[in-house]
């Protein structure tokens, strides 16, 4: 299903900024690395992240590492592997705000 | 023109955030903001007090009462949070082997702070401010900077650590 998200938080600067809204579209056919994607993170809540690498866990479902454009704070690691599952989407189209 | 629109409708119709969380390496740390707080919850405690010693509470007085327990609450939240993001982004290993028993005192400041989340005593929030002062002479030392201890030039008039910077 299709859907309209408002970007919050810089991490994702410069692809996204804060402000900026996402049309995000489902996954057809899985995410692939490098895609933007927005997960319901069980930690971190509704995210918007860029895929950084898949892997195939334990009872066969694909696990995603997950990583901001920066390279400080909330780290690939302290998020974790999310199960696909949870991707809401994946980023269509971005409609930035005028600065 | 797009995001014009977007805005405008977000306005009404409320559109879910994604957040990015914020990453950006701003490398500002302080520990100050952590005393005003410790600070804030040792004044609240003395509002309470001196409420709690009049012999009948207005409507008035019960809304204080009540606006000040949330104060001290949240000032209790923001203490852990401040400490918390010190101890967790900006110390590493090399500050941690100067620094022994640093992980112990952030623990003590988290059970402390909870304390005084849950209490209203002035002796447990005084506690809390000599913690967070303990942390805040580590952390300066950590910076390489020396620290003097002076009443602060407000209410509830009690110590803190503060950086000599001159």
């Amino acid at each position: 299903m299709l859907g309209i998200i408002r970007v919050t938080g810089d991490s994702m600067v410069p692809v996204l900024r804060d402000g900026d809204f996402v049309l995000i579209r489902p996954v057809f056919r899985g995410p692939k690395v490098g895609s933007l994607v927005v997960v319901n993170h069980p930690g971190y809540g509704v995210v918007v992240k860029r895929v950084l690498s898949l892997r195939t866990g334990p009872r066969g479902e694909t696990l995603l590492s997950l990583v901001g454009e920066n390279n400080a704070g909330v780290s690939t690691q302290e998020m974790g592997e999310v199960p696909a599952s949870l991707v809401r989407g994946v980023v269509w189209w971005k409609v930035r705000r005028h600065r | 023109m797009l995001h014009n629109i977007l805005n405008s409708l977000d306005k009404s119709l409320n559109f879910e955030t994604a957040s990015a969380h914020c990453d950006v390496p701003c490398g500002i740390y302080d520990p100050s903001a952590a005393q005003v707080a410790a600070l804030t919850i040792i004044r609240i405690v003395d509002l309470i007090e001196e409420l709690a010693a009049k012999d009948s509470l207005t409507m008035a007085d019960q809304i204080r009462v009540a606006r000040l327990a949330n104060q001290k609450e949240e000032h209790a939240g923001r203490v852990k949070d401040e400490v918390n993001i010190i101890w967790g982004d900006f110390l590493k290993a090399p500050q941690f082997e100067n620094w022994a028993n640093c992980h112990d005192l952030v623990h003590r400041i988290m059970m402390q702070g909870s304390k005084c989340r849950q209490g209203v005593s002035r002796d447990e929030a005084m506690t809390l401010l000599n913690l967070v002062n303990e942390f805040a002479e580590g952390f300066w030392a950590a910076k390489g900077v020396a620290t003097f201890t002076a009443t602060c030039p407000y209410a509830p008039a009690e110590n803190v650590v503060y950086p000599k910077l001159d």
